[in-house]
């Protein structure tokens, strides 16, 4: 499902905090969008889901058409296909087991209610849960497991578009490779259009296809993330730090004036080198 | 957007951010009392006029303020009615209303130009008179903590019903028995976040050595300025003149 804005600025009353935003999302890609605090990143991604309406321009994602002060009339279909990981999901939690907590979403869409149990189990499955998870208090998991079943509980209704805020904040290494797993998989296997926000420009690299960066409601870069990213001078200039392969590959490339490329994992790195002093 | 302006400190420059707190404090009392012994409709608008002063020297939107009141208005229409059909003056009504609005403004202007500790230290300085009697200190710290958790659970309740509406239950198109399930699912994660974050704040509090017990120096210098004296004067004399007003009429 692809997501254009066209030329779309949002304002909380007088403050204006995206402005003139003219971008395509592609379909079956994973974005990431990169910015400072305050740059303008969740509520670009809270106007795909209708959570927010434009102040002027459009969103259109897929057969929807998001426009100022227009009342969509059947929101939760928009909302049924595009599912929202929020910052902090574990701070939302309300029910008292892990399965009324994942299967709310499909009560309220009204969706395959007949087969519920199952799909709780598949969706606790993908995010690397077992079954002993089902009946435990979902408030007495560790933070990388209540964010897991934050995910689960957004996978259950199959959304074609899947939006993550800030998804690594609080996580350790090992949750956060999982979720990488995670991302890739939903993406490679179920052809997934994902969209994810964080400050986390490592993260991303390893991740995204395309990166959109934000600087004071702007669009300032945006397109290939390998493209986006050898601007590290540029970017430092707008508060992002290059990922730091980029950024050693552009070093080698400025001191010793050897080309060694830019590669997504550390290994591949290595390797391009040993294959270089060899 | 409301969420986010009620009881918030404004840390801006401001002639009414510049008043010592102690003096702010002694000032709201002093007109909640003149607003209740006075039973002119003029004189409540007078007071009016003094709020709106008040309001355009703190450097804050008026907009934010009139937001603030309109949140309201269900409140007030519920007053309406309910005296109409008690058969109340219509004079009765009006000042009721007025007084009412003045005192909601004024409430706000406190809480938009004064950091809660500021507030918290005024309350524990005037009323340290009764510390023989009463647990100031603890009232004190009960009020400033009622106070900084106003915005911060509004700030939730609203990412809770971000989260809702995104998972199909959204407040604002739902009908009347469902926005029931949507308040009935929101109060439990509200709950669990205000004792969350009052054991965080019970901690941070206490690694900084905070006892209810002891007596601790405050590192305040609680300056007194010329400013201060007339925003006082003024407010004294208001009373004084209500007291007249009264007696007379």
């Amino acid at each position: 499902m692809e997501i254009k804005f066209n030329h779309v600025s949002f304002s909380y009353g007088s403050k204006e905090v995206l402005s003139d935003i003219d971008i395509v999302i592609p379909k079956s890609k994973i974005t990431g969008i990169v910015g400072k605090s305050g740059s303008g990143k969740t509520t670009l991604i809270q106007l795909i889901n209708g959570l927010l309406l434009p102040t002027s321009g459009s969103v259109e994602v897929g057969s929807f058409v998001l426009e100022p002060n227009k009342k969509i009339n059947n929101i939760n279909a928009l909302r049924f296909d595009v599912g929202m990981v929020f910052q902090f999901p574990e701070e939302q939690f309300f029910h008292t087991t892990v399965s009324k907590e994942i299967g709310f979403g499909l009560e309220q869409f009204n969706y395959k209610r007949d087969k519920k149990d199952e799909r709780i189990r598949e969706a606790l499955k993908m995010v690397g849960l077992n079954d002993s998870y089902l009946e435990r208090d979902p408030f007495s998991l560790s933070n990388g497991e209540k964010r897991k079943i934050a995910i689960a509980s957004i996978l259950i209704f199959n959304p074609k578009v899947i939006i993550f805020d800030e998804p690594t904040i609080g996580l350790d290494f090992e949750s956060k490779k999982s979720f990488i797993r995670l991302v890739k998989l939903l993406k490679k296997r179920y052809n997934k259009t994902i969209i994810i926000s964080s400050h986390d420009t490592d993260f991303l690299h390893s991740l995204v296809d395309n990166v959109i960066v934000l600087n004071k409601g702007k669009v300032v870069f945006s397109g290939d993330k390998y493209e986006v990213f050898k601007q590290e001078k540029r970017l430092r200039k707008y508060g992002v730090l290059a990922p730091k392969l980029i950024s050693f590959s552009n070093k080698v490339l400025e001191k010793k004036k050897i080309k060694i490329g830019y590669r997504d994992e550390i290994n591949d790195l290595i390797k391009d080198i040993y294959r270089y002093v060899k | 957007m409301l969420n986010n302006i009620v009881f918030k400190y404004f840390p801006i420059q401001s002639y009414i951010h510049m008043l010592n707190p102690i003096i702010k404090v002694i000032s709201i009392f002093l007109f909640i009392i003149s607003i209740f012994i006075s039973n002119n409709i003029f004189v409540n608008l007078l007071f009016t006029c003094l709020v709106l002063l008040i309001i355009f020297l703190s450097n804050i939107s008026f907009k934010l303020y009139f937001k603030a009141v309109w949140k309201m208005k269900y409140f007030i229409l519920m007053y309406i009615v309910i005296s109409f059909i008690c058969r109340v003056d219509i004079r009765e009504i009006i000042l009721i209303i007025i007084r009412f609005i003045n005192l909601i403004l004024y409430s706000f202007i406190l809480t938009y130009t004064t950091k809660s500790s500021d507030i918290t230290y005024a309350l524990e300085r005037i009323f340290g008179i009764f510390k023989c009697i009463l647990p100031v200190k603890a009232i004190c710290l009960i009020i400033t903590l009622a106070l900084q958790f106003i915005p911060i659970l509004l700030e939730q309740t609203n990412k809770i019903m971000k989260s809702l509406a995104s998972r199909g239950m959204d407040y604002k198109t739902a009908k009347l028995n469902e926005k029931w399930r949507i308040l009935k699912a929101i109060i439990i994660p509200m709950f669990t976040l205000s004792f969350k974050r009052a054991d965080e704040v019970a901690d941070a509090y206490e690694v900084r050595y905070y006892s209810l017990k002891e007596d601790i120096v405050p590192f305040r210098e609680s300056k007194v300025m010329l400013f201060d004296y007339f925003y006082l004067g003024i407010h004294i004399v208001l009373l004084i003149l209500t007291i007249v007003e009264v007696i007379i009429l």
